[in-house]
């Protein structure tokens, strides 16, 4: 979660407007299996989870402050970056996260065959480059689209391999990759009905197998 | 330096004497024990607060605080004291000197009760897991069944991981700080070229010097400077002193000190021989390239017991014990399915960062101890319904 703009925070540090987003991620995870979230940032997805059902998590996160909000937490977190490739067997973890990171990564592709491998299955979660908001910004103003997901500049922004909800999709088809459930955000983090997701959804979640 | 508010003030070692035989790992048996220690902070009534320090080669029971008319500190007084690293206001600190010692612990120096004489190279040999069986005696006598924390650094972060593995349920927590899970090849040579330093050096006597005016204190000092290279990095030597010149402004032409970096060594090596003993430096390196937490095996099966939570903690410009060697113990401990947390400071002082980088390292452990402390509190409470 390295790469949203910060709403308001509450007490356990995650920002009010990503409750459904978190729920609906965490009805995804059986109790008493393991959780690998790649990119976990402050700790704050895992945490939610930790409270409501035992699991066993495994953050990586490569910011050293981020990883002391984790410690705080009492989250498990490993210091590493992404880029570095994963060196777990394969299917050692019964679910791996990915939550607005895959954007940040030097090698998304690589990333996501690794999440897969190591995961029995992964949710993924990300930002959708395709929104109506997104494309307006660009067509009326003629610069590089910012909102609350993409709060940055062109120059400074950690998110340099933006992608959309059906570039995704395609990806997912032309490597055989499972798509089990699928789940969209508005900009203000609320759920909205599977309709033309790639035009209205500010946010995606994909539940993958391979 | 007077003791300040942020120190715990003067303090005292202990002694804890242990009549019984204690069968070692050689097979070999020393007749009794004495267990140096010194602990800092209040235990508390439901005992959730007692952590453990094991301590690194050169270290010694006296972690923190002053002894009396000491101007020096403990080793690990930037780390130990109220508001530090390890918050004695919260927490029951133990550190005791680890068996083969020359501090208090009974070691080469030590009198054989058979003979009335030191034990000198009739010392059995050692080993870490020794060690922790003697630390865990100390425990048992201070009358705590488990910890809510065992840390340690370098040789100390051994024992750390082998109290894991031999005492699975002993430790709520284990802070293993710039260490390894095995002595490496690179590591048993350093030691090696300062056993031969020392026992090369002709007033060593094969180790009956106690009683000697000259002791082996010219090998002890190059194992001591041997060993000092190991804990720095060329990136830290360069900051403190470059090429630079001891008190001249050219060369003499001569095999005199001409460098700083000269002057530090000799400095270091020579203060070193007036606190240590040269037979301990023999067992206790020995110790060391013995250590292998795995037994050969695979580190995540070896760690398949333990119930303790991990903070594994290494040093970027650390090359005795590189930030690799802990990614390993990680790696193991997360297939093992251990709550792990793996944190990588970046530092140029080397491995000797844990001793002197220490507000980095501070700030996660307090953090990592601050969430222990709470889930181990709630453990006891649930154990005590």
């Amino acid at each position: 979660m390295s790469a949203d703009g910060n709403g308001n925070n509450n007490s356990n540090g995650f920002p009010k407007n990503r409750i459904h987003e978190f729920r609906t991620i965490a009805e995804q995870i059986k109790p008493n299996t393991t959780i690998l979230d790649l990119g976990c940032g402050n700790g704050c997805l895992l945490h939610f989870v930790k409270q409501s059902k035992p699991v066993k998590e495994t953050g990586i996160e490569i910011n050293p402050v981020k990883i002391n909000q984790c410690v705080s937490k009492g989250v498990s977190v490993i210091q590493s970056d992404l880029d570095h490739g994963l060196k777990f067997p394969k299917k050692s973890f019964d679910t791996v996260l990915i939550v607005d990171t895959l954007q940040t990564t030097q090698s998304p592709i690589t990333v996501l065959e690794q999440a897969l491998k190591v995961g029995k299955k992964l949710i993924l979660v990300f930002p959708n480059f395709a929104q109506i908001q997104v494309r307006l910004y660009l067509l009326a103003m003629g610069r590089m689209p910012k909102s609350k997901e993409l709060p940055y500049e062109w120059h400074n922004t950690p998110n340099i391999h933006l992608f959309t909800i059906q570039d995704m999709l395609n990806l997912c088809k032309e490597k055989g990759i499972n798509v089990h459930a699928e789940a969209y955000f508005d900009s203000g983090g609320n759920p909205l009905p599977n309709i033309f997701p790639n035009f209205f959804a500010s946010k995606a979640m994909l539940v993958l197998s391979k | 330096m007077a003791p300040q508010n942020n120190s715990v003030g003067t303090v005292q070692t202990k002694f804890a004497n242990f009549k019984k035989p204690f069968k070692l790992q050689s097979g070999e048996t020393l007749p009794e024990l004495t267990v140096a220690y010194e602990t800092y902070g209040t235990l508390n009534e439901s005992k959730s607060n007692a952590i453990l320090i094991t301590h690194a080669l050169s270290g010694d029971a006296h972690a923190a605080g002053f002894h009396k008319g000491d101007k020096k500190p403990g080793w690990w007084d930037e780390f130990i004291g109220p508001g530090k690293g390890l918050d004695t206001n919260k927490y029951f600190i133990i550190c005791s000197n680890f068996l083969g010692g020359c501090k208090g612990t009974t070691g080469p120096k030590s009198t054989n009760p058979k003979t009335g004489l030191p034990y000198s190279l009739e010392f059995p040999l050692i080993t870490v897991s020794d060690m922790v069986r003697v630390q865990k005696l100390l425990l048992d006598h201070l009358k705590i069944k488990k910890l809510l924390a065992i840390v340690g650094g370098s040789l100390g972060g051994m024992q750390a991981l082998e109290w894991s593995v031999k005492y699975p349920k002993a430790a709520h927590s284990i802070l293993a700080l710039a260490t390894t899970a095995k002595s490496s090849p690179q590591t048993i040579a350093f030691n090696e070229v300062g056993r031969q330093a020392i026992m090369s050096d002709p007033a060593f006597a094969n180790g009956n010097y106690y009683f000697r005016t000259k002791k082996p204190k010219t090998g002890l000092a190059i194992a001591r400077m041997i060993g000092h290279i190991t804990y720095l990095s060329d990136k830290g030597l360069q900051k403190k002193f470059g090429r630079k010149l001891q008190d001249k402004n050219k060369p003499d032409f001569s095999f005199n000190t001409e460098f700083q970096i000269e002057s530090y060594l000799k400095y270091k090596g020579g203060t070193f021989v007036d606190r240590f003993d040269a037979n301990s430096y023999l067992y206790i390196t020995r110790a060391m390239d013995y250590f292998d937490v795995a037994r050969g095996k695979s580190l995540s099966i070896a760690f398949a017991k333990t119930q303790a939570r991990f903070l594994v903690v290494s040093f970027t410009s650390d090359w005795l014990y590189p930030p690799e060697e802990s990614q390993k113990i990680t790696h193991a401990l997360t297939l093992a399915g251990k709550n792990v947390t793996y944190y990588n400071i970046t530092a140029d002082y080397g491995h000797d960062s844990f001793l002197v980088k220490t507000n980095e390292l501070a700030r996660i452990v307090r953090r990592f101890l601050d969430s222990s402390y709470k889930e181990f509190e709630k453990e006891l409470k649930e154990l005590n319904k």
